[in-house]
């Protein structure tokens, strides 16, 4: 690779701003300063200075993609520009033909070469799908410019879909991931979505140590034990002592619907909310349709086994009935030290019962917490929503959201 | 150094560097900036900073990081037993005369970072795993890696007497700071492709069958690309796998070999049972 102008780094440094990466003054110089120790080290070749810059420009596996992207579309080089002509020209004669093709096959059509150029690149039943398409428009009893506008609308994205365009990275996915209707995740994303889980409990569990640590520093003097602590020093309170907070053993108890719609957000759930409480207290899990049973807590990647090897299974949903059964256990399972979490989207048979159980295990449990996934809540969730605390979990994210503000 | 001299001194102790690591460690040799590496867990983040310590000669200076990390623990800590005697030995002096006096380099303790900046000698300063710490943290290492210096208000700035080469690993626990990250040259270290994964077993194991080595790097990678496991193999772990393998006096990985080795790469019930499930996994070598 040749020196590089400077005029020329300028403008590839610009580019790269305006892609995202946070590129100032400070990485300008430092550049030029390694463009320099490059030369002075006799390392010119073009894969050299792509990874010495992107080492030194991106600071992310994605702002690498950007930077290795705006690097090769900017610093073309002679052979790539030849093959990029010899493709370009491919390309165009590849569309000619396309074309070509459709016209010919549709003589009696004008129009336009978008549309074209789609019929030509379709598939059969496609192009039988367009021609049908364009018939309708011609036999005189709609709008034609308005239909070949909305036939061109499709066309242009048949030949984006073809393109490859909206093609999303690695994080994009995840990101999507996080965000998407927890009914609509399909089987081959639940162990990313499994392994995104795993991530975001360590995520939250480091907030919550750290809200913990800095909270502990700021409780109440401890007088009495800084004076003991003190004597080590001479009498002088160089290491303050600070009360620790009264510890009391927090329980846990988790309702789990395992109607077919919610066998999924109950697994994910479940998943979270133990793994951030493992440590915290106990916790107990009971799965419920038309009644309860407990299940271990010990392997979760059995859940979908446990559940579908259970009676309960493809029964109706009671939550009532639920509910009195964990509250009619002997020894008891709910009591005043108890944190009651229901997953459920509220949809159950004898309402009126179901209130009348929900109050009660309110009035037995320190806290009664509602984790619901339906987008829309239904009119008896709305009803137990006045009185309960009812978190939506559409998504991963709001999961977690809900999990995190449970851990504090 | 050039980036061929760095490959081959890093293989030479055994780190197989891929182009983009190579071209990442001569960055921040040549600017004189810390290295910040990320990646999966056990992909060779904190191996690097070893490696480099030998290459270079340098002695190496650890800070594991870990929440609730804080200066004194980091930078320095004042003895404070030993300045109590000192005040109480010299009871008689003026107070201004002991305040001077207490605080000295003979009452200070100095921890990795100053350690580092202190050498007489140039060291490798490897913070493992600075994303568990906290925002406040970080915030003070900026100092530090920008200006190479700390301020100690009683003694007042530190500039270092030879800069150490840094190297910050993460593991992506939280997102570090742009101002960090703009301070570093970067590296991200994925899982490495068969070839490279048998180059690291020839390098750290050179007595490994390489039949057997090229079973287990092939099974390894495929198993890295299997959605349902999810706690994807490191390259320790491959390690381990073929030792394990080779105790076992297995010349090709096999099912009956795998079944009986497979908790050295899989550390969950789950990914055991859903590895052995797949049988063109282990009979590549049969076909």
């Amino acid at each position: 690779m040749n020196t590089l102008p400077v005029e020329n780094l300028s403008v590839f440094l610009s580019q790269l701003r305006s892609e995202g990466l946070l590129v100032g003054p400070a990485e300008a110089e430092g550049t030029l300063a390694l463009l320099a120790a490059l030369g002075a080290a006799g390392l010119a070749d073009r894969q050299t200075v792509r990874e010495s810059l992107k080492a030194m420009l991106a600071k992310s596996p994605k702002e690498g993609r950007i930077f290795e992207q705006s690097f090769d579309d900017f610093f073309v080089g002679g052979t790539v520009l030849v093959e990029r002509e010899v493709f370009e020209e491919i390309q165009e004669a590849q569309r000619r033909h396309r074309i070509d093709t459709a016209r010919e096959a549709l003589p009696d059509y004008e129009i336009e070469e978008e549309l074209a150029e789609a019929y030509g690149g379709a598939t059969e039943e496609r192009q039988a799908w367009l021609k049908n398409m364009l018939d309708f428009a011609q036999s005189g009893n709609r709008n034609l410019p308005l239909m070949k506008e909305y036939l061109k609308k499709i066309a242009t994205g048949w030949i984006a879909a073809e393109a490859g365009l909206g093609v999303s990275g690695v994080d994009e996915e995840e990101d999507n991931l996080l965000h998407k209707n927890l009914s609509a995740i399909t089987e081959d994303e639940i162990p990313r979505a499994l392994h995104l889980i795993e991530a975001l409990v360590r995520r939250v569990n480091l907030q919550t140590e750290r809200r913990r640590l800095r909270e502990g520093r700021r409780g109440m003097p401890d007088l009495r034990r800084t004076i003991h602590a003190s004597l080590r020093t001479g009498g002088v309170p160089v290491h303050p002592v600070y009360k620790k907070r009264p510890r009391t053993t927090r329980r846990t108890v988790i309702l789990c619907d395992i109607s077919e719609s919610m066998i999924l957000f109950s697994e994910f759930a479940l998943k979270f909310i133990t793994a951030l409480g493992r440590e915290r207290g106990k916790t107990r899990a009971f799965i419920f349709s038309e009644g309860a049973e407990e299940i271990g807590l010990e392997d979760l990647t059995r859940f979908e086994q446990t559940v579908k090897g259970s009676t309960l299974w493809r029964r109706g949903t009671d939550i009532g009935g639920a509910l009195a059964y964990v509250s009619d256990l002997r020894p008891p399972a709910l009591d005043a030290a108890v944190t009651l979490i229901v997953l459920s989207d509220a949809r159950t048979v004898a309402q009126p019962l179901a209130g009348g159980a929900i109050a009660e295990a309110q009035r037995q449990v320190r806290t009664l917490l509602w984790l619901n996934p339906d987008p829309q809540f239904s009119p008896f969730a709305q009803k137990i929503a006045e009185h309960v605390p009812m978190l939506r979990c559409n998504t991963l994210d709001e999961l977690a959201r809900a999990c995190a503000r449970l851990s504090k | 150094m050039t980036i061929d001299e760095i490959r081959a001194s890093l293989a030479t102790r055994r780190y197989i560097a891929d182009e983009s690591l190579c071209a990442a460690v001569f960055v921040a040799l040549s600017l004189n900036r810390p290295l910040l590496v990320e990646g999966a867990a056990g992909v060779g983040k904190t191996e690097i900073a070893k490696a480099m310590a030998e290459v270079l000669g340098r002695p190496l200076v650890r800070l594991q990081c870990h929440v609730g990390i804080d200066e004194t623990r980091a930078v320095y800590e004042w003895n404070y037993q030993k300045q109590l005697l000192a005040i109480q030995a010299g009871k008689s002096e003026r107070s201004e005369g002991i305040l001077q006096s207490i605080f000295t380099d003979e009452f200070l303790l100095e921890r990795p970072l100053l350690q580092s900046i202190r050498s007489e000698k140039p060291v490798v300063l490897l913070i493992d795993e600075i994303d568990k710490t906290d925002e406040e943290f970080e915030a003070f290492l900026l100092e530090l890696l920008a200006e190479y210096q700390i301020t100690i208000p009683e003694l007042g700035t530190m500039r270092a007497v030879t800069k150490p080469f840094t190297v910050l690993t993460s593991n992506n626990a939280r997102p570090l700071s742009d101002a960090l990250r703009r301070r570093c040259a970067y590296a991200w270290i994925d899982y490495p492709s068969v070839e490279k994964e048998l180059a690291i077993i020839r390098a750290r194991n050179p007595g490994a069958d390489e039949a057997l080595a090229r079973d287990v790097a092939g099974a390894v990678a495929a198993l890295r690309e299997k959605q349902r496991i999810l706690k994807k193999p490191s390259i320790a772990e491959t390690l381990d796998w073929i030792a394990a393998l080779e105790a076992l006096g297995a010349k090709r990985l096999d099912r009956t070999s795998a079944e009986a080795t497979v908790s050295a790469v899989l550390k969950s019930r789950s990914d055991v049972e859903e590895a052995l499930a797949d049988d063109t996994l282990w009979t590549a070598s049969e076909r």
